[in-house]
């Protein structure tokens, strides 16, 4: 009975990782680079958060109508100013700058709201769940979050397959020569792709903060969870990210079973294994025309 | 000359273009020999910093330890990006590695700095396995995949109770020195380490395997005909980086005189490495040193500013990235024609001349040849 | 009366070789110019630049008397400049459909629709709805110059068309060459088949190593004179011009 808790408590997980996973995946698919800073951004969301109820006072569970644009309009600038700069003078400089980044990142947060860690006190909800058998319980955080991720994804997935813009962000991840030669400026749409990323980003780290406390440093592991969670499911699928999400969420769930550090453990062991066996992923992305 | 000259074959660094007999071939040698002051300056260096303790105060010499766990890592992550184009961000591993082999020894009786070798040549050990699956990947893939067993290296010690678990331990058997004797100790353990760790990679780098690297670095046709030698020579350059980087963490271990999984795992060392080799100059011996005391002599200037040197350096490192590639030491050079310990090479294209083939490109060198017969690269 | 398309005196590297030089050639509205040459003559990068992939180190390009030298590929496919590049280059995780709609994202006004690139391809239209990549090499060519007309192009650029096509569906590519000269579209073709080549072109272009060895309409060319042009060998015929 205490499996089957935490096999629906992994699954309810795996959404929070295959929304921290799905704009890492979205910026590999479309522009090829591995934003290592991505955790940070999740974390830095976080006290913004914290900034901006200290300020506002509105409900922790409706901050993200605050945080969210913010991240959203900044991936953009982000992307056009900063990171297509590093671009031009290849993927190691890109590497570098984004995990450059990730340190400065975590060294302000450190700086402005020192190493406490810190929490989105949502009250009542945080604690309430539906008892579904006298061992089963669900959470009603935990639910929120798996229908915000599920949302988020499939509102993404709307996105890239019914709109002009998303379907030339799409072209663009397949050949960006041809798509400039219908008239597409593969540099918005890379920013497009950043803000989306920067989006789901703020929101998956403020889910998390709502789920449990973070500190300036908890970002890196964040990211590292995101990743696996992408080269499990499968780089540009969306739904195979959120399928390599539970999975990991899994592994961290039932892990935790043994001990919790085996369950911040286990999930690195499941991505280290699968790089083993299939360097290039589960599901390795298709090749272009 | 001819130890130091390496031959590419033709066919393949010319893209196949034509049936060239075994002979036509480029030749590559060195573009400079050291500059005898160069050596001679080392050495008086390396002197005078072993002298240091019997005049310098205590504090100064604690903090030169710094400095040296700093340069010795930054150079060896300056030689697995600058030459083989491995962008790790799990060198943390390694110092770990060394950290907790100290501390292992030290508590089976071992004097703490007998173990210094046994450190390093244990961590080249473990990173022999680490290399096999690290490098299935490349890129950012290589990059994640090296910090994750990082991460799970800093979990797995942590489960040992008896190696301090998550909290860390004291290393025994430090306190029989005294205080003075035990930081002259690892002062020179120290130096000892560092040095070895920046003559090793130079001497690799001037190695016959080091000039295939070297010249092949920017240039995939060259680097596919010379394919396997260039993988014996990363995988060479991926041990001596985990040695080196395993030597700066027993140096740490004993000279912080306890080990602490969050500390020597930490990625904030890969961030000091990175930070100091951008700063430097990516590609040279000399520019992780100097980025080195660069990041040590703003560290120690901002010491009462927390984590804001770490924020400054980090940022004028990502600049400099975008906009300055070749580092401090790299504008210095192209300013001033000094070479203190050059890696650059030669490019003797007579065989291309011979068969009066149009261009050939070797490096970002454009070798013409009605032009001069040799071109020179430097990194 | 100023040409639609002007390349003056244009220069261009391939990598850090110079692969065109010095080119000039001029195109009005209704008219195809055939590039033709070698492998390796320079014609794709000549194409490729004037497209905006590849910066001119010198030279200038004019569309329509403006000086389009130094706009950006994407900003010329929007002024009505528009490559089919070689190799097709579909978007391969997109369906047909989705890839005939890229046409449309910068599109000018003009009188290609999506109904009219079905009425030229109308196989096209049970197939919409699957991957580009299941297609056969002439269908892809056929998307690509559909994708391309939907943008309602001034100038179209086609780099080698017939490049690994069946002679039927070379056949289908090239009936629809009067329907597009007609609509007031000038082309630009880049074509191996040097026979295919004169047949639709109104002006023939041959490149050696980057330069023009030959300039002239098709009628008066001799083939002795095209083809010493075309393998560089010179040419000693008595009927120049004639």
């Amino acid at each position: 009975m205490i499996y089957l808790n935490a096999i629906v408590q992994g699954l309810f997980l795996g959404g929070l990782f295959a929304l921290f996973a799905s704009g890492l995946s979205l910026m590999f698919g479309v522009m090829e680079v591995i934003n290592l800073a991505h955790g940070d951004i999740a974390v830095a969301a976080v006290y913004l958060a914290v900034s901006a109820i200290g300020v506002t006072h509105i409900p922790a569970i409706w901050v993200f109508v605050i945080v969210v644009p913010i991240f959203v309009v900044g991936g953009y600038f982000g992307q056009r100013m900063f990171l297509q700069r590093s671009m031009g003078s290849g993927p190691i400089t890109t590497l570098l700058v984004t995990f450059g980044l990730s340190i400065v990142l975590e060294n302000v947060l450190l700086e402005v709201y020192s190493a406490n860690s810190q929490s989105l006190n949502v009250g009542s909800l945080v604690s309430g769940s539906v008892q579904i058998t006298n061992q089963i319980f669900l959470p009603y955080l935990s639910m929120i979050f798996l229908g915000v991720a599920v949302a988020a994804l499939a509102l993404v997935h709307l996105f890239l397959t019914r709109t002009r813009t998303g379907r030339m962000v799409r072209a663009v991840a397949d050949d960006r020569e041809a798509a400039q030669m219908v008239g597409a400026d593969y540099r918005h749409l890379f920013g497009v792709a950043a803000s989306i990323a920067a989006g789901t980003v703020a929101l998956a780290g403020l889910a998390l903060g709502m789920y449990t406390s973070i500190s300036p440093s908890t970002g890196p592991s964040y990211l590292l969870y995101g990743f696996a969670a992408v080269v499990i499911g499968g780089l540009g699928s969306l739904w195979g990210t959120l399928a390599g999400g539970m999975v990991l969420g899994l592994a961290a769930t039932l892990g935790a079973l043994v001990d919790p550090d085996f369950g911040s453990m286990l999930p690195y062991l499941v991505f280290l294994s699968v790089l083993a066996v299939r360097p290039r992923g589960l599901f390795p992305k298709r090749a272009a025309l | 000359m001819s130890a130091r000259a390496v031959t590419l074959g033709a066919r393949g660094a010319l893209g196949g273009r034509g049936a060239l007999e075994p002979e036509a071939a480029i030749v590559v040698t060195r573009s400079h020999r050291p500059a005898p002051w160069a050596g001679a300056l080392g050495i008086a260096g390396l002197v005078l910093l072993a002298a240091l303790p019997l005049f310098a105060s205590q504090g100064f010499l604690s903090d030169l330890v710094n400095l040296f766990i700093l340069v010795c890592i930054a150079t060896m992550w300056n030689a697995l990006a600058g030459y083989v184009g491995l962008v790790s961000v799990g060198q943390q591993l390694y110092i770990g590695a060394g950290a907790y082999t100290v501390l292992y020894l030290a508590q089976h009786g071992w004097d703490p700095f007998a173990t210094i070798p046994i450190a390093v040549v244990g961590s080249a050990v473990l990173a022999l396995p680490a290399s096999w699956l690290v490098f299935r990947l490349s890129g950012a893939y290589f990059a994640i995949a090296s910090w994750v067993l990082a991460q799970v290296a800093a979990l797995f010690v942590a489960r040992f109770g008896s190696l301090g678990g998550g909290t860390g331990t004291a290393v025994p058997g430090l306190d029989g020195f005294g205080p003075v004797n035990l930081l002259h100790y690892y002062y020179w353990s120290g130096l000892g380490v560092t040095a070895l760790s920046v003559l090793g990679v130079y001497l690799l780098l001037r190695s016959r395997m080091g000039l295939v690297l070297t010249a092949v670095r920017d240039n995939e046709v060259g680097a596919r005909s010379v394919g396997s030698q260039v993988m014996r020579a990363k995988r060479a350059v991926y041990l001596l980086a985990a040695a080196g980087c395993a030597g700066a963490g027993t140096v740490l271990a004993i000279s912080q005189l306890s080990v602490e999984p969050g500390n020597v795992f930490n990625v904030q060392w890969t961030a000091y490495m990175i930070f100091a080799v951008l700063i430097g100059g990516l590609g040279t011996v000399e520019g992780p040193i100097i980025g080195a005391v660069i990041f040590f002599v703003l560290q120690q200037t901002l010491a009462n500013y927390n984590a804001w040197y770490l924020i400054i350096l980090g940022s004028v490192a990502m600049a400099m990235a975008i906009w300055a590639r070749q580092g401090l030491w790299g504008l210095l050079i192209s300013k001033v024609p000094i070479r203190l310990f050059p890696v650059g090479y030669y490019v003797h294209t007579s065989a291309v001349e011979r068969h009066g083939l149009a261009r050939l490109t070797l490096g970002r060198t454009n070798v013409r040849p009605s032009a001069s017969i040799n071109q020179s690269k430097e990194p | 009366m100023s040409a639609l398309l002007e390349v003056s005196q244009l220069s261009s590297y391939h990598g850090q070789l110079p692969a065109v030089r010095e080119v000039s050639f001029s195109l009005q509205a209704g008219q195809v110019v055939a590039l033709i040459g070698a492998n390796g003559a320079g014609k794709s990068t000549l194409l490729r630049t004037v497209a905006g992939l590849h910066a001119p180190s010198a030279g200038s390009i004019r569309l329509d008397g403006r000086d389009i030298t130094h706009l950006g590929p994407e900003k010329r496919a929007a002024l009505g400049v528009v490559l089919v590049p070689e190799g097709r280059r579909l978007f391969a995780s997109l369906n047909v459909e989705e890839n005939l709609l890229t046409g449309c994202y910068r599109a000018r006004p003009g009188g290609w629709d999506m109904d009219r690139v079905i009425e030229l391809f109308p196989w096209i239209r049970e197939r919409r709805r699957q991957p580009a990549s299941q297609l056969s090499g002439g269908e892809q060519q056929a998307v690509a110059i559909a994708r391309a007309l939907l943008a309602n192009p001034r100038v179209l650029l086609l780099d080698e068309p017939s490049l690994g096509l069946s002679p039927a569906a070379l056949r289908r590519i090239y009936a629809v060459f009067p329907e597009l000269v007609r609509s007031g579209l000038g082309i630009v073709l880049v074509e191996q088949d040097v026979r295919r080549a004169l047949q639709v072109a109104d002006r023939l272009q041959c490149l050696l190593e980057g330069r023009q060895t030959l300039e002239g309409a098709p009628e008066d060319l001799q083939v002795e004179q095209i083809e010493a042009a075309y393998f560089g060998i010179a040419y000693r015929g008595d009927g120049v011009g004639a």
